[in-house]
Order: C-alpha cells, then structure tokens, then sequence
C-alpha cells in the first residue's frame, strides 16, 4: 500500500504533525492494552509473582510444560479449535445465505423472515427449557450442539446484511441477466466481494465460540469433550474451594491458561486484517 | 382464513390453559406429603413417569427392611472436588471396585457450576443417586423433599455414635440428618507474622486490647508492615473473630431459638470496633474490596501483620509461600483471644436422592456411607488414594507420593482429608505425617473452634434476601469506614427490618 | 455503501394481488431454500424451548412440578424499591457505556484508518483488541491492583503530584467512572473491527471526488468517511440495545459492599436471589421483563433511526 509522504513543509506540516501525533497516541494506547496481559504472562513465569510485578524474578516454564503435556488440558484446546473452526464454517454459511435473502426488498413473507429473526434476540425461553430441549432432541454430549446454533444470531445477520448492500445493485442486475440463479450470483458474485463482512462476522463467530463455556458444561457429559474456556474457569475461579491449598505452580498455571486462550486469536487476526483493506470492491463498478 | 387461524390459536391456547390448571391441581398433596414426610418415597406428581430414569430406583419399596442389605451393583455419584482424571481418579475406582465389587457411575463436574448443574438435574429428572450439598443448599433440598432423611439409618447403623454429636447437631435441619459429611469441616484460624513478634520482643496476645497493641506496634515499628491485619470483607464473623467477638452477621441459632444477628447489640459493639480499628489504620485500608486471592497474595508479599484463614492444609501453604518470598518469616498459628471463638466452616455432606428407592439408600448407606468411615480399609482407600499410586507405606506411616497432577505436590488426600476424618482411623499402621505449620494451626482449631448450624429455608426470606443483603452490606461498609456513625447504622438497620418485616423470616425459621 | 447524504425515501414494494404473488414466490423460490437452514437453526435451537417464557407465571423448581401464580413472580420483583434502583441503575450504566464505547471505537477506528503503513496497522489492530480476550474475572483482579490507594501504579502517579491517594474502588463518584473507563479499555478495540470492515468497504472513488472538488483531509472524513459508515453505527447501535438490560459480568466482578447501592443492577439482583432459593419462575420473569423492555427501548430506536434514516434498520 501507498506510504504516505510525511515532511514538514508548510503545506503538508498540518498533515505530518498529525501523523506523528497519532502514531504516538496508538503506541500509548497499546501499551496501555498490553500492560495487563504482560503482568499475566510474568504471572505465569515466574512462581515467587506477587502484586504488580513487571519483570519476572525467576523463570519456570512448568505452566506452559504442563499444558502441553497434560491431556485433561491439551485435549480441550483441540476441542475449542475443533468446535471454532466448525461453528465459524457453519455460522458465515447460513449467517449470509439468511442475510443475502432478507435483502431482497420485493420477496414475499420478507417482513415476516426478519420478524421470525429478531424475535430470537429479545425472547428466550430459559435455561431449564433449552437443556429439556436439546436432551429431547438426542443431542446431549454432542459437539454439534455447539456448532450448530453458534453463529446464526440476530445480531450477525442483520450486521451481514448492512454489509451486503454496499453491493451496487447493478451487478445484480447484471447477473440476472446473464441467467444465474440466486444460488449462483451469491456464491459467484455476492461472497467474493464481501470480504471485510466475512472476516469480521467470521471474527465475531469465531471468538464467540471460543469464548463459550455453559453449553460445554450443560450439555458435555465426558471430560474430553469440554473445551479451553471451561478449564480457564476452572482454575481461576478455584478459589472457592477451601480445603484445597493452592500452591504456587497453580497460580502459575492460572495465568498460563489465560495466555494461551488468548493467544490463537494474536496471531489470527494478522492474516484476517488483509481483508480488511481498502479498495477490494472498486474495480467491480468499472466497467 | 385470518379468522380460522385465529380460532385455532384460541383453541390450542384454552386446552393448553386447561392442561396446565390439571397439572397445577394435581400437585396440592404430594407436595404437601414430600415436605412432611421426606424420608418416605413420596414422589411428586413429576417424578413418577419420568423415574425410572434414575438409576435403580422403583416404586415404593417393602415396609419391612430385609435384615440382609444386598451390595448394589452400582452407585452414580457426582463430585466438584477431590479426586479428577488427572490425579488417578480412574485408578481409584478401579481400586475401589476390586475392594467392593460395587461399580461407581462418577461425574466430575466444575465447582463453579456444580450447583446449578445439579438442579438441571433434578429438573430433568436424571439425578445422580449420590452427592454432595452445602449448608444453604442442604437446607434447601431437604425442605423439597429431595433427598432422604438419614438419621434412621445413621443410628441404627452405628455410624451416629462414632461421631462428635455436635457435629450431627449442626447439619441437622429440624432435627433430622439428611447429609453424612465427608470429613470434619476446616475451620479458621488467625494468622500473625511470629517473626515480627520476637522482633519486638512480643508476647501473642491473649486479650482484645492486646491484640489491638500487636497490630499498632507492628505498623509502627516494622517497616515491612504496610497493611496490620487483612481480610476479604467485613462481613464474615469467621474471618474476624477478634472483632466480632461472638457476634453474627445473619441469622444464628442461640438455645434453640433463631435469631437476626445484625439486630443484636453485640453486633453494633463488633461494628464499633472496627469502625475504631479502621479509623486508627490497623484494618486493611482496601478492606471492603478485597479477595481472598488479594489478601493471600498481600500476606505471600509478606507486608500483612495478622490473617485469618483456614487451619490445617493452608497453615502449611502460608508459610511456605510466605517464606520463598521472606525469608526467616514464619506464620504463626495463635489461639484465640479470650474474647473471641474460631468457627468451623459451614458442614457439607453426602446426600443419596430422594428419588432412590428405600432399599437401594440402605444399600448405599452401608457399602458406600459406612465403608468411607469404617476406620479401616473403606477410610484408608477414601483418605488416602490407592496404594502404589497415591501412596505407599513407609514403616508405620503412610507416605504421600507426587501428585500425578503436580509433581512438586504430594497428595495428602484424595476424597477426605486423613486428618479431618469424620470417625478416628483404627489401623494403626497407617499414620499420616504432616508439617509443623500445618498440625499446630490444626490443634489450635481443633481445641476451640465451633460448629456452625445450618439455616433453614424460610419463604419470606428467600423473597426478602436481594434486599436484605444489600441493606446490610451497605450499612456495614459505611460505618467501618466511618460514613455513618454506629448508632445510625443501628437505626437504619431497624428500619430495613421493620420494612422488610424480618420478624417474619424468624417466626418461619423458629417454625411458628 | 448507500448514499447516506439525503433522506432515502423507504422502497415500498407496490401491492400485488394474490396471483401476482404467487408467481412472485415462485420467483424467489431459490430464496427461500436458502433461507431454510437458519429457519431451521432458530426452530429447533430457539423456538422449542420458547415455552419457556410460559414459567415466568408459575411457581417454576427444579423438584416439583411448576404450579401457577400468576403475576406473583412479578410481584417479587417490582413491589422493591431496590429492584427499581436497580433498573434504573442497570439503563444508566448500560446506555453510557454503550455510547461512550461506540463514540471511542468508531474514532479509534477513524484514526486506525490514517495509518498508511500496512504493518503498523496490523500491529496496532491486534493489540488492541487483545483485552476482549481476557475474562472480566482476571481484569477485575488485576485493576483491584492497579487501582489500589496503597500499593496501585495511578495512586503513585497521584501521591507523586502531592494529592491524597483516591480509593476508587470505593468511592461512589468514582466507581462508575473506573467502570466506563474498564469498559472503554476491554471493548475499544474489539469494537473497531467492524467499523474498520465498514471503512474498507467505502468506494475510493467517492474520496477521489472529494478530493477533486477541493475538501481537506478532514472534510473528506467528515462529509465521505462517517456517513458512509452512518448505517453501520445506527446498526450496531440498535443491536446492542436489545443487550442492555443483560449487563452483569462487569458489574458483579467490581461491584462491592460500599458502592453496593449504586452499582446493583437487574442481573445482581436477581442472582443474590437465586443463591438461596431454586425458584426459577422468578428469574424467568426476570428475564421476560427485560425482554419486554428491550422491545420497547429498540422500537423506539428504530422509529428515530427512521426519522434519520428514512428506514429502520431491519427495512
């Protein structure tokens, strides 16, 4: 992309300023960010961690050993990777399918389709009735009970929707008339244009799976199928438990999860950032 | 065709009203025999269809007991603590197995969401046949009839008499016992730095006014000492023996008769003592926001004077944290002032549900119940682990070997702490070294600490509690921190009972 | 996106008599082929267990059978002046902290947007959404901390300039101001994703235009930038107030007995209920309360977004 060219002279001094000014307010900001998880990562190193400590005293990879060699916390970790990348696949799919067809403004039964939608979002029946339900449906200890409902939400659909109308109709018109089926002009035409909407919805489904932790411990019977985040809690909320002491290499291993939960999602997001860049529908219009 | 569909609605609407009126109808009785007799099989009008789900259990069994109780082939049972996959749970059940021939159905699940897991449970009618309940809880499942009345079974079996009858006292509700706990509940002790006592050259105090010198001589004359004495909160009488001196917070039980804690004067005494001890800097200043995580990190960083925390197994562990970050510090373990008691935490016990037939209770009573206290081979396999992989024998004692979890760790115990067990170990081989730090707050405790009862359910404060607690909460942070004065603290707090008619709630808790 | 300079003017599909839509259906048949699997989804995952609503009139526990009492739950809850309290404080905590993160995050987005190198984008993105990540447990503990009058890094800062060390924690006033300030701190970044997506969206061209006729780089961001992603913020914004009544993890973590009272809000409340009693039909009620309300708070919402807007945001 194009570097800006930043000098002082009079034109430009106003604009350079600014820069200058903004990049230093951003690394403030990111060190203000970072800080917190910088003390948990020293937390997790070092077993004489006290308070606010920034640099650790001793270092001990026991946390980190530990999670690596011990199934009941390596296996979790598949499983929220199993559980995330399945949910994300399965939510973008039926996320823009359902957004591509409340965008049709002349379809039939549109106000009734959105109605159906948004009533999801603001009535619930309640916890007893929903693990009554899944257990009805057969679907206890299964994953895909997970996977299934995860990304369709009201929130994703319509957000997928205001993204989808940036799409200049003209194409539609277009692929009509070239005789593709709805089917067709969506995937051909409609997806391939909608990056930005489809990393970040992507984003927000895949973070949220990951984050999830009651339906594992609702719905999950065997220890193997739970996922990383219920371990996290596990371990921190731990101290309500009084007989047991808590030693320092479990302190160390309570800031260990909360690194590596948080971890695929740093070195995620690099790779889904480009799709956020400019430009990616020009050249659709021309022409 | 609007109209018909309008019609339908109406009709589906009316039918499912009269379905639900049914329903409602049915439950006057059983509801009101589960709650008067809940040792009896009565199932409410839900669990009759839907039963046969819970492992075992049939109609209402026999009248007589047969005098010959058959081993189950299994027991389903659901933990929150103790013993997981990662430190050889599947090799104490398969230890277990050997030993009884019975079968554990087992799930571990979280701690945090033990409970609420436990009543999808129920209100799916799959409920585990065997497992554990706190105090509040306990209360709670026996007043709806959930789980079965043990006391007949407790005495006939001789289990009763084996232990400390204050014990029984404490978990029982209405007189009836409907949990055996799993071991001896751990009870706190107040902590003091030793070390900067004989920098001072100090006695441990023995009277309040002493006490209150301690602290004030620690925060002048000990440069390390920024905080004097820390705790999580001001509300727990259990944390701040010292202080509160007897007096409660909730509601207690005194001769037999309940009574509203915050309401008595002992309680506006407590609360002018630690407005004092605030006011002078002896308390922690953060006080009202702190964890216990905090205030156990605060005294690891060895600048807190006094802590009260658990006896025993963490007696151990203050030390040696405290000492890997101050060395030659030592957590001392100090008996209460003569004002003040320390008090055990709240009993929790085993439960069987009130789903299982009478027969198959008796059946779990004694091969599961009685084997994990019989003083011998049942307790050591409950205390201790399995031989060869939790521990091995080492001349008359038993050895911990490295935890399977956490290799710097030992495990002490798997599902009953060896020194807080409910009835003594009679094999005499099979004794448990602990560390100094540990035993000594140990027989401290063990001296002097008190039961605390369980409170019952009561209506009107399960209605009233969000208030009630919030009101309570409020005035006692504003007057230890010295917001409010203490005599109007007393008098707001007259008002919140009377507007909240907390009289109610003792005549209900007093049974009347 | 849309033009959003003018009004739009709502498309009203003209009225078709029953024939004319018969055919229209089977026009759009591929339509609702593709729409059956989230009809399916939200069916079997969502409207099942609706019933359940049904238990906000019974007497609702897991160890016996509901019985009905009619608007009893209800009554528990609204007959207390502290549930009111709690309300208010639930609407006052949950719409500024909305506002203000949506005001940050759009702007934090904006100047994102200005950094031309690639790389320092990527850097700076994902650093700062990193907090979302971290559970409002650990972040609680963890500004208790940093936060604290005695040992805290901001009182040091403080003391160093001569003032009283502040217990903010504490103290009513500043409670909710570390409470909007922890918000802003976890969900900025977070929040920007979606508007980055938004500006990366914008037609280049219509920048090349402004820019042709002569506008400062501000104006470019202020006629071309905002109101292209006008429609995106309107969305997230209505969105998000059907959610507010939910608030709960970050107000239970750093509430505490002195700012009790004015940090209880509706999920507080009804927890310490819960604690003591299994009575389900009461949270039930609880929640069609809150879903009530959020019906009444978007309606109202979306009637200005159309005032604004011309549409509402669902069309």
């Amino acid at each position: 992309m194009m570097t800006e060219k930043l000098s002082f002279k009079k034109g430009r001094r106003g604009r350079t300023i600014f820069v200058i000014c903004n990049v230093i307010f951003l690394c403030f900001l990111m060190l203000i960010m970072v800080i917190p998880l910088w003390k948990v990562i020293v937390d997790s190193l070092d077993p004489t961690s006290v308070g606010i400590r920034l640099w650790p005293k001793q270092i001990s990879f026991y946390a980190y050993q530990t999670i690596l060699s011990k199934k009941s916390l390596y296996l979790p970790f598949f499983v929220s990777v199993y559980t995330t990348i399945g949910a994300t696949a399965v939510g973008l799919l039926m996320t823009t399918l359902a957004a591509y067809v409340i965008l049709q403004q002349e379809i039939p039964g549109r106000k009734l389709m959105i109605g159906y939608i948004m009533f999801t979002m603001l009535f619930s029946g309640g916890m007893i009735p929903a693990y009554l339900n899944i257990q009805r449906l057969g679907l206890m200890n299964n994953l895909l009970v997970i996977i299934l409902p995860a990304g369709v939400s009201t929130y994703n659909i319509v957000l997928m929707r205001s993204f989808f109308e940036s799409i200049p109709s003209t194409l539609y018109e277009a692929a009509e008339l070239d005789g593709c089926t709805p089917l067709r002009t969506f995937w051909k035409i409609v997806l391939p244009l909608s990056k930005p909407a489809l990393a970040s919805v992507g984003l927000f489904i895949a973070v949220g799976t990951w984050n999830e932790y009651m339906p594992f411990i609702l719905y999950m019977q065997d220890n193997t199928k739970m996922n990383f985040q219920v371990k996290v809690r596990e371990l921190i909320l731990q101290d309500a438990l009084s007989g047991t002491a808590i030693s320092a290499s479990d302190d160390m291993l309570k800031s260990a999860v909360v690194v590596v939960v948080v971890f695929p999602f740093l070195i995620i997001y690099p790779f889904v950032q480009k799709y956020f860049t400019k430009g990616v529908t020009v050249g659709a219009v021309k022409g | 065709m609007k109209k018909n569909v309008t019609k339908k609605l109406v009709a589906v609407a009316l039918a499912s009203a009269m379905a639900m009126t049914v329903v409602g109808c049915g439950d006057e009785a059983p509801a009101a025999s589960s709650s008067a007799a809940p040792s009896s099989d009565a199932p409410a009008a839900s669990s009759s269809a839907a039963s046969s789900d819970a492992a075992g259990s049939s109609a209402a069994a026999s009248s007589e007991a047969p005098k010959e109780i058959e081993k189950p082939e299994s027991i389903s049972w659901w933990t929150h603590d103790g013993l997981n996959e990662e430190n050889g749970a599947e090799q104490w059940f398969a230890e277990f197995e050997k030993f009884t021939g019975i079968h554990l159905d087992h799930q571990f699940i979280p701690n945090n969401e033990y409970y609420d897991k436990l009543k999808l449970a129920f209100a799916s009618h799959e409920v585990p046949e065997v497992f554990d309940l706190n105090g509040a809880n306990l209360a709670l499942y026996a007043s709806q009839g959930a789980i079965k009345d043990l006391t007949p079974m407790l005495k006939s079996s001789g289990l009763w008499d084996k232990v400390d009858p204050e014990i029984w006292d404490a978990i029982a509700i209405d007189g009836k016992v409907y949990a055996v706990p799993k071991e001896v509940p751990s009870a706190a002790c107040t902590y003091v730095r030793g070390d900067w006592l004989e920098r001072l050259n100090m006695e441990v105090p023995k009277t309040y006014d002493e006490f209150l010198e301690m602290i004030r001589r620690f925060k002048a004359e000990i440069p390390e000492c920024e905080i004097g004495l820390t705790a999580p909160g001001v509300k727990s009488p259990q944390n701040l023996p010292e202080f509160y001196q007897g007096a409660q917070y909730g509601f207690y039980r005194e001769n037999g008769e309940w009574k509203d804690g915050f309401a008595q004067p002992n309680m506006a005494d407590a609360m002018q003592r630690m407005q004092d001890a605030y006011k002078e800097g002896l308390l922690d200043m953060e006080i009202i926001t702190n964890t216990t995580s905090t205030c156990r990190d605060a005294w690891y960083e060895g600048k807190v004077g006094v802590f009260n925390y658990w006896s025993g197994k963490w007696g151990g562990t203050l030390q040696e944290r405290l000492v890997a970050n101050n060395e030659g510090a030592v957590a001392l373990a100090i008996e209460p002032i003569s004002e003040a008691t320390y008090s055990f935490a709240t009993l929790s016990g085993l439960c069987i549900s009130a789903e299982v037939s009478d027969e198959k209770a008796e059946q779990i009573f004694k091969y599961f119940f009685e084997y994990m206290h019989d003083g011998g081979e049942g307790q050591l396999l409950f205390q201790s682990g399995v031989e060869g992989v939790h521990w091995e024998q080492d001349g008359d004692n038993v050895k911990p070997l490295p935890n399977l979890a956490d290799p710097s760790a030992v495990t002490t115990s798997v599902w009953i702490t060896p020194w807080l067990s409910l009835t003594p170990m009679e094999l005499t081989d099979k004794k448990v070294a602990q560390a100094d730090a540990v035993v000594n707050s140990l027989a401290i405790t063990d001296a002097v600490a008190v039961q605390t009862p369980i409170t019952p359910v009561s209506e009107t404060l399960n209605m009233i509690t969000s208030d009630l607690e919030l009101e309570k909460a409020d005035i006692l942070a504003k007057v230890v921190m010295g917001e409010m004065t203490v005599e109007q603290g007393v008098a707001a707090y007259e008002e919140v009972a009377t507007e909240l008619n907390v009289q109610k709630v003792l005549d209900e808790l007093n049974g009347k | 996106m849309k033009s959003s300079k003018e009004k739009t003017t709502k498309y009203v599909p003209p009225k078709k008599n029953f024939k004319q839509k018969m055919v229209d259906i089977y026009h759009y048949r591929w339509f609702y082929l593709m729409f059956l699997p989230v009809f399916l989804s939200l069916l079997v995952f969502h409207y099942f267990p609706i019933y359940g609503i049904k238990f906000a009139f019974y007497d609702y526990t897991p160890f016996k059978e509901p019985t009905w009492v009619g608007f009893e739950n209800f009554g528990y809850l609204f007959r207390s002046a502290r549930f009111w309290r709690a309300f208010r404080n639930t609407i006052e905590l949950s719409t500024i902290k909305l506002v203000l993160g949506m005001v940050f995050s759009v702007g934090l987005a904006l100047l994102i947007d200005e950094i031309k190198s690639v790389a320092f984008r990527k850097v700076t993105q994902t650093i700062v959404y990193i907090p979302h990540f971290i559970s409002w447990v650990v972040v609680a503990s963890i500004f208790t901390l940093f936060l604290s009058p005695q040992s805290g890094m901001v009182n040091a800062i403080i003391t160093a300039f001569g003032h009283e060390p502040i217990y903010f924690l504490a103290s009513d006033s500043w409670w909710r101001v570390v409470f909007y300030l922890l918000n802003l701190w976890k969900e900025t970044g977070w929040g920007t994703i979606i508007y980055i997506a938004a500006l990366a969206g914008v037609d280049q061209e219509m920048y090349e235009a402004a820019a042709i006729d002569g506008a400062t780089h501000w104006q470019r961001v202020k006629y071309v930038s905002i109101p292209a992603i006008s429609i995106t913020i309107l969305t997230v914004f209505i969105l998000n107030l059907a959610k507010v009544l939910n608030l709960f993890d970050s107000v239970f973590v750093l509430q505490n007995d002195s700012v009790i009272k004015s940090s209880d809000v509706i999920g507080t409340y009804v927890y310490r209920m819960g604690i003591v009693s299994a009575n389900y039909g009461v949270s039930t009620a609880s929640g069609l309360f809150k879903s009530v309300i959020s019906v009444i708070l978007i309606t109202i919402a979306n009637k200005l977004n159309k005032k604004i807007k011309g549409e509402g945001i669902l069309g």
